[in-house]
């Protein structure tokens, strides 16, 4: 089975608010990129994929020279190919990208299963894998947590509210991976790391069509409230949080 | 007439022992042999300078320092060997008299050496054993197996000396001997016989029995040694000369871009000291003793992990380590190195522990759950505390310190470390350090947004590609920025820049802000305060065992007018906190390691535990919580507390 797992690495998602800025359609700041999580659960799944099916997969990211570090993680995790659809960095169209990505998934002569993340760690769209389902006219599973070969297709759990659903879907597919204990990227060996860093990731040229959404400012709603020390002994504290609790979100609690 | 005694009384044909003795030596070479095999299979490190192996070998293995650590047992050990060396040379003695002619089975030194000395030194031996093999079986302590060997040697040496005194009787019985008060356990035994009525053909007939068994039983004893752990008799002086002399040595650090396999998972990719080590063990289990991970329910126990892997290497060498070693035994150990510092032959533990998880993380990427998302953080964004909302300098938010800058020049640099960074408990140590230092008129930068990890969880983890990625950086960059001095406050940030990272080109002064602190206390740079609490200290490993500084840390507390109570362990036999080897980032269930030590901590009665490392910090904190104790608090901030009214400036 041949998979393409599509990548972005984002501004590291656990940095402090403050340390990131808005400027002209990009997020900076003096703050490392590192890999989406959920794209690092779409990576998992298909090297998942690809080894119970002893198939391969490729990996594939859209942006500038920091969507690299990515791709050199999928080529650690035995990313047959990588490629970086070079566009410039910052937001882009979930449309746009899902054509671009479509067409880079085309040259590398397509795949059973296409597997993004449910939505990139950053701007949050959460749309371009039913775009790219839909350009490719093909079904689309979201929020997968684990995947199994099954003959000629495969078996997938997905994430809804309180649970989980299992089916089975024939390929090819595109799946959209959530996180879950089946979905957590493993830590690539060593040598493959060191091996990746020397492997070429390919070029494609990317073109923006300017047309769809576009970001023009971008700003953190201040929504903290100073603290109140809750004093008393711990059934006093517990008590009084839970009073607290009930003001400041109505309709929980229920009873005194 | 001069005293004497005749050699070979009473034993015609005593020239037929030569046969046992030629089986003996053949018997004995073959185990020598065995051993030599495996060992041979490691891989060679250079020694370095012989002078520091040589003291540590005569205070280790000469003067038994350690062994005597533990009075009862180690005195008697002491007792034992010196007997056994006494009676060896006893033997080479008549042996010079009989085999090569030399008249030396005479005169006074016949009285007081050979008979005399040799009875003191037999009975001395006996007693030993007895004590041994009542500790053994009648106390029964943990740390001592009861398997079949761990009786049959001290009961076969016993058996020994125990016929050697009777040969000496009948002797003595039957030629009575006019010297025979000198041998004076051999004299009183005599006299036994004498009250027994037993007849001098009939001492004569069991004297020559008995001689032979003596001599066949001790042969064999001989013989056996290779094959027993008796044989730490040639390997534990052999280890602790190849042990790494000075206490702050750490790993090696291969070169990953060249070597077959990364890390360890066969006996080949061990040193020849690490399979030394393995023959070198007693099991007497004081490593087991002092293991935090041990004492918490771990499934680790140093002596055992030595065992296994010996237990592997011969009899089934070529086989991987995996076998022999699991997951969640390498992974249980903290690298404290209390198992080291306890072993009186020099056993290191923690490099054989650390190479095995080198193969596990970097060959298979098989690293525990909360370590690996803390290595991840290194990589990715270059400190391991992920989830903090810190920036590398919201710590020092309003001090007045200042970030280094390309191209100016820097007197002390001040290391925060990821702990003091991020933590916001380290933190808050970090601003009192940082407080006295800028109160002392110290010109202090700090390498803020320049700062990252300087390894050590990951190396500890086994990731030691990242690790040599990040100590790479970091040495390239303080070689840049090139400050007088460098001050920490986090005992693994010390061990790395100032110890393991001279492996990759390091050479910078780096001191602990203990050595720092209690250095201007001396000097009178900062005035002593008085009218403090009662405080315990917690010696981190990092720094006590690993960098020797015990004493540093308490002039720190004597200075802040705090009134010191010790707890049973401390200075180098500290007990670990339970961050180290990556432990602070992991889930740990309980017992946990903390609540041990918190709780020896509690007992003291102080109402303050100091210690001196952002990691014992938190862990003392939650532990002496949970244990309902005092507060916890890092000596800077004690001393930022006890003094910042009265600080003498430059």
């Amino acid at each position: 089975m041949r998979a393409i797992a599509f990548v972005k690495s984002i501004l590291d998602p656990e940095a402090p608010p403050g340390a990131i800025r808005f400027d002209a359609g990009k997020a900076l700041g003096d703050v490392p990129q590192v890999l989406g999580p959920y794209e690092g659960n779409a990576l998992e799944l298909a090297v998942q994929i690809a080894e119970a099916s002893q198939g391969e997969f490729r990996a594939v990211a859209l942006g500038g020279p920091e969507q690299e570090a990515g791709l050199r993680k999928a080529l650690a995790l035995g990313a047959a190919q990588a490629m970086r659809v070079d566009v410039p960095s910052g937001f882009h169209d979930p449309l746009d990208t899902a054509r671009q990505l479509k067409a880079a998934a085309d040259a590398l002569g397509g795949a059973d299963v296409y597997l993004f993340g449910r939505q990139a760690g950053d701007w949050d769209q959460g749309v371009t894998a039913g775009l790219f389902a839909g350009l490719a006219g093909l079904p689309l599973v979201p929020l997968v947590q684990a995947a199994e070969v099954a003959g000629a297709g495969l078996k997938v759990r997905r994430e809804i509210a309180g649970g989980y659903e299992e089916g089975e879907i024939a390929v090819p597919c595109v799946l959209s991976a959530s996180n879950g204990p089946g979905t957590l990227l493993r830590l690539p060996k060593v040598k493959d790391v060191m091996l990746a860093n020397r492997k070429p990731i390919e070029l494609r040229a990317g073109a923006q069509s300017g047309a769809g959404f576009r970001v023009s400012d971008l700003k953190a709603s201040v929504t903290s409230r100073a603290g109140r020390r809750i004093e008393g002994d711990l059934k006093a504290q517990a008590e009084g949080l839970a009073q607290e609790l009930r003001r400041a979100i109505p309709g929980i609690g229920g009873g005194a | 007439m001069t005293p004497h005694r005749v050699v070979y009384w009473n034993i015609p044909g005593h020239a037929w022992m030569y046969l046992p003795f030629a089986i003996l030596v053949i018997v004995f070479g073959y185990g020598v042999y065995r051993r030599y095999r495996v060992w041979s299979i490691g891989q060679r490190r250079p020694l370095g300078p012989l002078r520091p192996r040589l003291g540590r070998l005569l205070r280790h293995a000469g003067l038994q320092s350690r062994v005597v650590k533990r009075r009862m047992q180690g005195y008697a050990h002491v007792a034992l060997a010196v007997a056994f060396g006494l009676l060896f040379i006893g033997t080479l003695v008549v042996m010079l008299n009989s085999d090569f002619g030399l008249p030396v089975m005479q005169g006074a030194f016949y009285l007081w050496f050979e008979s005399f000395t040799l009875d003191v030194a037999g009975l001395a031996g006996i007693i030993a054993l007895c004590v041994f093999l009542w500790r053994r079986y009648g106390l029964k302590p943990k740390g001592l197996s009861r398997q079949w060997p761990d009786f049959f040697v001290p009961f076969s040496l016993l058996v020994i000396l125990i016929t050697g005194f009777m040969l000496q009787s009948l002797r003595i019985y039957a030629t009575h001997d006019p010297w025979g008060g000198y041998s004076f356990v051999g004299y009183a035994l005599a006299s036994l016989w004498g009250a027994l009525h037993l007849g001098i053909p009939a001492a004569l007939v069991i004297h020559r029995s008995l001689w032979w068994f003596h001599l066949l039983l001790a042969f064999s004893f001989l013989a056996a040694i290779p094959y027993s752990k008796l044989f730490h008799l040639f390997t534990g002086p052999l280890a602790i000369f190849l042990s790494e002399p000075t206490r702050a040595s750490g790993l090696d650090s291969p070169n990953l871009e060249t070597a077959e396999r990364l890390g360890a998972n066969f006996l080949s990719d061990l040193t020849v000291k690490d399979l030394v080590d393995l023959d070198a063990c007693t099991e007497c289990g004081r490593c087991q003793d002092v293991c935090p991970a041990f004492a918490s329910g771990k499934p680790l126990s140093p002596k055992q992990l030595i065992l296994d892997l010996r237990e592997h290497a011969h009899t089934r060498p070529s086989e991987p380590l995996q076998l022999a070693i699991k997951d969640e035994t390498l992974f249980a150990c903290t690298t404290c190195r209390a198992c080291q510092e306890a072993c009186p032959v020099d056993i290191e533990h923690v490099p054989k522990i650390v190479a095995m998880r080198r193969f596990r993380a970097m060959e298979e990427g098989e690293i525990p759950a909360g370590l690996a998302e803390a290595v991840q953080g290194i990589e990715e964004r270059g400190h391991p505390f992920r989830g903090s909302q810190a920036s590398r300098t919201t710590w020092m938010d309003g001090l007045g310190i200042h970030e280094w800058e390309p191209g100016t020049p820097c007197d002390t640099l001040l290391w925060v470390g990821c702990a003091g960074a991020f933590d916001p408990r380290a933190q808050k140590a970090a601003r009192a350090l940082a407080n006295l230092l800028l109160s002392m008129g110290e010109d202090v930068q700090v390498l803020g947004r320049r700062e990252s990890c300087t390894g050590d969880p990951a190396r500890r983890a086994g990731q030691e590609y990242l690790y040599q990625i990040q100590a790479q950086q970091n040495v390239e960059l303080l070689q840049q920025v090139a400050p007088r001095r460098i001050v920490t406050m986090c005992p693994h940030c010390l061990q790395q820049i100032k110890n393991e990272y001279r492996d990759f080109g390091a050479d910078f002064e780096v001191v602990h802000h203990s050595e720092y602190l209690s250095t201007a206390l001396i000097t009178g740079r900062i005035s002593r305060a008085a009218g403090g609490k009662r405080v315990t200290y917690h010696d981190p490993c990092y720094l006590g065992r690993y960098n020797g500084v015990i004493d540093a840390p308490r002039e720190v507390l004597a200075g802040a007018g705090m009134d010191l109570t010790e707890m049973p362990r401390h200075g180098t036999d500290s007990f670990c906190c339970g961050a180290g080897g990556g432990w602070a980032f992991r889930e740990e269930g309980a017992p946990r390691v903390n609540r041990l030590r918190a709780k020896e901590a509690v007992d003291t009665g102080a109402e303050v535990v100091a210690t001196a490392c952002p990691f014992c910090l938190n862990m003392m904190s939650d532990g002496v919580r949970a244990e309902g104790g005092a507060e916890v608090q890092d000596i800077a901030e004690i001393l930022w507390e006890q003094v910042s009214s009265t600080l003498v400036k430059d």
